[in-house]
């Protein structure tokens, strides 16, 4: 087997974190989703960053109907969710399934080529969507057809990952690819289902909202967050031969499973649905509070003792900020599901603050993070400068949380304004709008933080590689964060 | 290996569970017909044109087209309409745009509050013009500036709007702006709901 990132002796004795020992057969695919997934999540941001302007100067561009805020809204949505989630979600199952293996990856070059035409399929369906070839579901909102490409590149690049796992057995004993094999398993299921609905069976009426956000909610808890949480614990469980079985961590996992599979009608509160679909919806979403805090004190113990065995890299840093975000939004989501709290605050800002901390204070953490750790690993060149990566990750930090609190404020405000019925619509619209803006500046932080990362990733790819990078990388991060 | 079949089970069963109650649960009980209430007529021609015009420039991306009970919020105090919607409402609607998020107002009846279609070109050519300060984004690219061939049209928008329109021409709406102020004037939920005539 040959391996081009060797591991020193010296990596192996220093405690810090240990360099990843990988086949060039699974190191080309895992590169190429990862600069893929990165490259989306700059072209997301940027939608993101036309949105904010928008809601500034709303006639921003406006004469091109395929930049119209409707469509790049859901292209930014869509391209991060499977273009950034996705890759780096398929790049993490492949990488850890990778470092336990025993042999070369055959299928390495099927995998490369599904994956070409994954990210064609979403180059595609963003181009769709922003001619206006809409279905208006928000998570599936691709055309029928990316739909169907999607699911066909996704099975083929899952199905080795997949037969991996099962054959291993690995996941019988370890959270990480516990998790990694529930997200694995629904996405197909999930975009099957739906693809089956939308062409050969009748659905219809407010039936098609209970599916989409069946579909919608299970994008979040059963794809990002295990793929999330796969990634916190294969970080905390570090080496191969010390996975653990804790018994609260696996509590936290069927809790988690089993309440992520109902929890989505809790998002139809007054639709016209029957009580008992949105009751246990509710349930569900409020029960989900439980699995959290038992995977939150099994992970917070752990994450603790890595992070001090680890000096503090700052990759350590982006799992434990992904860590925190991950309780909060789970916790929030929770509470805000209440009937009493969502009867205020449900279609306002408060809902889109817990998801965006979902998805970008959470799942884009911790992919960062990890994202941060193999790159670091494989090139095994330094960094042109531990200053910039310093800035990248703190303006990431305060870019998301002044995103979260300017939504939540912005919702709260918006939801008590929106009480009063007296009060004229275009009023309540005006008073939320400085916080709009607040969150538009929050946005631009963010794709600063995003830019210049990758320029600096750009630069590490291109300068000669140096014997002993690595390690100077990492002491120099120990010491800078 | 019992071990592995198990858990690989498992998880399928949980996944159909959720899929069963929220997928094919609802698709039997929420149809209201053959015994229900009756149902309100389909959308055609012009109106579906419309509909499909709603949903690729992601209008339901900040209005929602739900009244939610009295109990549950102001929408109906607000007389967003005079009723909660019902499945009934989104019978004929093979994507019913139920909304994520209120940033513009909830359009479940906007037809019934606005009748006059002139109102819902101008509103979609200059947004300002109906609402100063909004931040509703224009849909000029939904609009022409044609030849005016001697008398104005009647559909055509006021020319105060466009100070640059040379002289001469005109604003028309193009067919996908008539077809959504169509979709637009037919929403309207507001008919009481009856068991079906047998």
């Amino acid at each position: 087997m040959s391996n081009p990132m060797v591991e020193s002796q010296e990596w192996i004795g220093s405690g810090v974190s240990r360099p990843v020992s990988l086949d060039r057969s699974f190191f080309i695919p895992v590169i190429f989703m990862l600069v893929a997934a990165f490259f989306w999540l700059l072209v997301s941001m940027g939608f993101a960053l036309l949105g904010a302007g928008k809601i500034v100067i709303p006639s921003l561009l406006g004469s091109w109907g395929w930049l119209t805020f409707g469509r790049i809204g859901l292209a930014s949505f869509l391209v991060f969710s499977y273009g950034w989630g996705m890759n780096g979600g398929l790049a993490y199952a492949l990488y850890l399934i990778g470092k336990n293996a025993q042999e070369p990856f055959r299928g390495s070059g099927y995998f490369l080529c599904s994956a070409l035409f994954w990210n064609l399929s979403i180059f595609i369906g963003m181009m769709a969507v922003l001619i206006g070839e809409i279905p208006s579901l928000s998570w599936a909102g691709w055309p029928d057809f990316v739909l169907f490409l999607l699911l066909l590149n996704y099975s083929l690049m899952n199905y080795w990952i997949v037969k991996k796992l099962l054959v291993s057995g690995s996941f019988l004993r370890s959270l990480s690819h516990s998790y990694l094999l529930i997200a694995l398993l629904w996405f197909p299921w999930a975009i099957g289902s739906l693809f089956i609905f939308f062409h050969w069976l009748v659905i219809r009426g407010v039936s098609f909202a209970s599916m989409e956000w069946w579909f919608n909610e299970g994008f979040l808890h059963l794809w990002l967050a295990p793929v999330g949480l796969s990634m916190l614990y294969d970080y905390v469980e570090g080496r191969n031969g010390q996975r653990s079985s804790s018994f609260l961590g696996w509590l936290g996992l069927i809790l988690f499973f089993l309440c992520s599979n109902f929890a989505s009608a809790s998002h139809l509160i007054g639709a016209p649905f029957p009580l008992w679909i949105v009751g246990l919806g509710i349930a569900a979403r409020i029960l989900l509070i439980l699995g959290a805090v038992a995977i939150g004190i099994d992970l917070l113990q752990r994450l603790k003792k890595r992070i001090q065995a680890n000096k503090q890299n700052i990759f350590s840093r982006y799992f434990l900020i992904a860590f925190y975000c991950f309780l909060i939004a789970i916790v929030g989501d929770g509470c805000i599901a209440m009937p009493f709290v969502s009867r205020l605050v449900h279609f306002s800002f408060v809902e889109i603050a817990f998801l965006v901390l979902f998805i970008y204070g959470f799942y884009s953490f911790v992919l960062m993070g990890m994202a941060h750790y193999l790159y670091s690993n494989f090139f095994r060149k330094p960094w042109l400068s531990e200053t910039f990566l310093k800035i990248t990750f703190w303006t990431n930090m305060y870019g998301i949380s002044f995103l979260f609190v300017f939504l939540f404020l912005g919702g709260i405000v918006q939801s008590v304004e929106l009480e009063n019925a007296e009060l004229p619509f275009s009023q309540v619209v005006e008073s939320v709008l400085p916080y709009l803006r607040g969150a538009g500046m929050s946005a631009t932080l963010i794709l600063f933080s995003q830019l210049t990362y990758c320029f600096l990733l750009l630069l590490m790819f291109l300068m000669p590689v140096e014997k002993e990078g690595i390690e100077k990388n990492e002491k120099n991060l120990s010491r800078s964060i | 290996m019992i071990a592995r079949i198990v858990w690989v089970l498992g998880i399928f069963l949980c996944f159909l569970f959720g899929w069963f109650v929220y997928v094919i649960i609802p698709s039997q009980v929420l149809d209201p017909s053959p015994e229900g209430e009756e149902t309100p007529p389909p959308n055609f021609g012009l109106v579906e044109v419309g509909q499909q015009v709603y949903g690729a420039n992601g209008c339901s991306g900040c209005h929602t087209q739900l009244v939610r009970p009295a109990n549950m919020g102001s929408d109906i105090a607000r007389g967003w309409g005079n009723r909660r919607t019902l499945p009934v409402d989104y019978y004929h609607e093979t994507n019913p745009f139920l909304g994520i998020v209120r940033i513009g107002p909830d359009l479940s009846n906007i037809g019934k509050r606005k009748k006059d279609s002139s109102w819902f070109y101008i509103l979609l050519y200059e947004p300002n013009q109906i609402f100063p300060g909004t931040i509703m984004p224009p849909y000029k690219y939904l609009f022409r500036k044609v030849r005016a061939e001697g008398k104005r049209n009647p559909q055509a928008l006021p020319p105060e709007l466009d100070r640059t329109l040379p002289n001469g021409m005109q604003i028309m709406p193009s067919p996908e702006a008539v077809a959504l102020v169509a979709y637009l004037l037919s929403l309207d939920r507001s008919y009481p709901t009856q068991p079906k005539k047998q």
